[in-house]
């Protein structure tokens, strides 16, 4: 190359005016020369690809950090001695590529472990700073939703014997939380009773009509009260509020705010309020140890849990051997409370007969008759 | 040596560097292979690589528009395009979601609060619209090189935003007739903010020469609807139905359940919809496609830079054909060769653009307009992209 031939265009970033150039590489770099103007130099590491590099193509290049120089090499050998001496030109938008990649899969990975922190994590620890006003706002519409038009079940006699158990019950309670507990005469769509029991915030418990009337003494009532009682206790009902919280932030934040008027928090609670088997468990374990310090029968939750099961698939008890996500698919369909509590049939076994021997009765037979009338 | 290295000579040269311009689109091979690989990377990021993805095709395309054989250039990144993303949300859309929910715990969620809050946002998304499209044609230019030298678009989004808005406002007023006037408007207050570099391009005409082809189009939609509904009435009354209704009760019966004839009533019906949509989209296109090519070739006679004019070629049937490879191409590859077709809505436009005069290249000075770190946050979060 002598320094009288132009083998470049160069575009000086300042003006679109091309300027005909000659370029060496000295040492590590790309010197520039222009007629009657002082020596430009790229250090060859800085200098990128802007397009071109393949056979029939101009080379363009561009520094670095630099964002109007250009410089343009036809095809030749002034490309090809360059590309020979510095390679890495050519490898710079790979580099970019990966990158990019590399961001929007950590991108990915930080929206799991948000999502995960969202819904597994954060519920149960910001589930006691909720204000009162949201949890009984909250509570109000699933109360609705849950009771609609049922009549209140409140004989006196019948509350007075509920209210025994309940005191039962929390005098097994180390800390035991502050609730509410009302019978409704729920039915379901086929005007069939139904057997349920709800925990919603804010410890208002609700009992159906049906589980009272389907229940075989007070230590299965008492059973049931005691597992409602864990949900209340562990915050699970205000828990899931905050669930529902952080997944419609977090629906809309990935939908970049399109899921920001789709607000059904009703709904959306009445499908988180499906307890993780893990708030399942919890509940379990606290019911089984309330009920023990209270010197009831933990068998009667068993036995509530067994009765259900008869009911509901015909065989009994659960089968050895058989799976027990089969058998909760089979009572799915009765109610949310015991469909959602994830394998029935391990649960009904995990639960030990108290070491204590025989308990003192929790009411009389004249209680529990007026218990089962309460509707009346 | 004085002509130009690269057989790109320029006939007109006069004396002091002034140059005849011309608009050239030489596709670059590799556009499947960008296409293919964006269309998975998205899958697997659950579509957060689209900043990247778009960046890979824009860059591309870009590459293949030659002015006087010197390629243009985009030089926005992925990472640009992200941040804004992450920045419009952080500040916009989830302080509203929070709001939102928060308004909705407390007052519940069908109270006249919520309601209100709601249509507010409603209200401020629509004013922010112009704003959006606004700033994204601002990284666009700022992001296209030329030469060395990039584009600008230095002016107010908001006074922008105002004027867009208005349009939307007077549109559906108007029964549509403010739409030629409104468009000028707009297309004449972005191109006036125009730079490239430190050179602006002007815009100045009135909107009256449009209202002809604008009535020729409106008249022809009332028409075309009249002529599909007079048809839709007279096959009903001509029992077409009552025998479509028979061959869809054969169909249920040949299952011998009341369950699937209701099935074949709902195919029926569903059918029925997407092609009623379909004639829709078809009739609105053709027939405002004579519209929409006179719009473009008309703006472009009002266009100006540095002394020199513009002509667009647009016509009513090659936007069309266009419109209708674009649609197959998106149908038949479920949206995988989506960067095909905006190379293709490119072509076009470089293809039938001509500049009139010659322009002095030498005297254009590099932008002195503010480059921003980041970019398009809003248009993307609003779903406006077209491009």
């Amino acid at each position: 190359m002598t320094a009288n031939t132009h083998n470049a265009e160069f575009f000086d970033g300042k003006s679109a005016m091309a300027r005909l150039v000659n370029i060496q590489v000295r040492r590590d770099n790309l010197v520039i020369s222009q007629n009657a103007l002082p020596d430009i130099q790229w250090p060859l590491r800085n200098v990128e690809l802007v397009s071109g590099g393949k056979p029939g193509q101009a080379l363009r290049l561009k520094l670095r950090g630099d964002h109007g120089s250009r410089l343009t090499l036809p095809e030749g050998p002034a490309a090809d001695t360059l590309i020979a001496v510095a390679p890495s030109i050519l490898s710079a938008h790979k580099r970019r590529f990966w990158s990019g990649v590399g961001i929007a899969v950590a991108s990915v990975l930080a929206i799991a472990a948000a999502g995960y922190a969202t819904m597994a994590i954060a519920p149960q620890v910001l589930a006691r700073f909720i204000p009162d006003e949201v949890v009984n706002s909250f509570a109000d519409g699933l109360e609705k939703s849950v009771i609609k038009s049922s009549k209140r079940c409140d004989s006196p006699p019948g509350r007075d014997a509920l209210n025994k158990i309940a005191r039962r019950v929390v005098s097994g309670a180390d800390d035991p939380p502050t609730f509410s507990l009302r019978v409704f005469d729920i039915r379901t769509g086929g005007k069939k009773r139904l057997v349920n029991a709800f925990a919603l915030p804010g410890g208002r418990m609700v009992f159906s009509a049906g589980l009272i009337e389907n229940a075989g003494s007070a230590d299965e009532v008492a059973g049931v009260m005691a597992h409602e009682l864990g949900h209340v206790a562990h915050r699970h009902p205000e828990a899931a509020i905050v669930r529902v919280y952080g997944m419609q932030v977090f629906m809309s934040v990935f939908t970049a705010g399109q899921g920001a008027d789709t607000i059904s928090n009703i709904a959306g609670l009445l499908a988180v309020l499906r307890y993780s088997r893990a708030a399942e468990v919890e509940a379990d374990a606290y019911a089984v140890e309330v009920l023990d310090n209270a010197k009831v029968n933990p068998k009667g939750l068993q036995t509530f849990f067994r009765r259900l099961l008869k009911k509901n698939t015909g065989t009994g008890a659960d089968r050895p051997g058989k799976d027990s996500s089969a058998l909760k698919k089979r009572i799915e369909p009765f109610t949310d409370l015991f469909s959602t509590h994830p394998g029935t049939s391990d649960r009904i076994s995990s639960i030990k007969p108290r070491a204590g021997g025989t308990d003192p009765a929790i009411l009389t037979d004249q209680e529990w008759n007026a218990l089962k009338k309460i509707c009346s | 040596m004085t002509s130009s290295l690269f057989g790109n000579p320029s006939p007109e040269k006069s004396p002091v560097g002034a140059e005849a311009v011309k608009f050239e689109y030489i596709s670059q091979s590799g556009l499947g292979a960008i296409a293919v690989s964006n269309f998975f990377l998205n899958l697997i990021t659950l579509w957060i690589y689209r900043f990247w993805a778009k960046t890979r095709v824009r860059r591309h395309i870009w590459s293949g528009v030659h002015v006087n054989g010197e390629p243009v250039e985009y030089t926005g990144t992925g990472k640009e395009l992200f941040i804004g993303f992450i920045v419009i949300v952080a500040t916009v859309f989830l302080p509203l979601a929070l709001i939102g929910l928060g308004l909705a715990a407390y007052y519940g969620s069908e109270s006249p609060v919520l309601i209100a809050f709601q249509l507010a946002i409603t209200f401020l998304l629509l004013t922010l619209y112009g704003f959006a499209i606004y700033r994204a044609r601002r990284y666009r230019l700022s992001r296209t090189v030329w030469r060395g030298i990039r584009g600008a678009l230095p002016g107010s989004a908001l006074s922008y935003s105002g004027k867009y808005f208005g349009s939307m406002l007077l549109g559906p007023i108007t029964a549509g007739w403010s739409t030629p006037a409104m468009n000028l408007i707009l297309a004449e207050h972005i191109t006036n903010d125009m730079r490239f570099g430190n050179t602006p391009f002007s815009f100045s005409g009135r909107s009256g020469p449009l209202y002809a082809r604008y009535a020729f189009c409106w008249f022809g939609t009332v028409l075309a609807y009249l002529l599909v509904g007079g048809f839709a009435i007279a096959l009903f009354n001509s029992g077409a139905f009552t025998e479509l209704q028979a061959v869809l009760d054969k169909l249920g019966d040949n299952t011998a359940a009341s369950d699937s004839r209701t099935a074949a009533y709902v195919v029926g019906i569903v059918a029925a919809v997407i092609a009623i949509y379909l004639l829709y989209v078809a009739i609105h296109s053709i027939v405002w496609s004579f519209y929409t090519a006179r719009e473009l070739n008309l703006f472009a006679q009002y266009t100006r830079f540095s002394g020199a004019g513009f002509e667009f070629h647009a016509t009513a049937w090659s936007l069309v054909t266009l419109w209708l490879g674009n649609m197959a191409l998106i149908i038949f590859t479920l949206g995988i060769a989506q960067p095909f077709v905006e190379q293709r809505v490119m072509r076009y436009f470089i293809e039938r653009l001509q500049v009139v005069g010659v322009v002095d290249f030498a005297s254009i000075q590099q932008s002195q307009a503010q480059l921003d770190k980041r970019g398009e946050g809003l248009i993307d979060a609003l779903d406006l992209d077209a491009f």
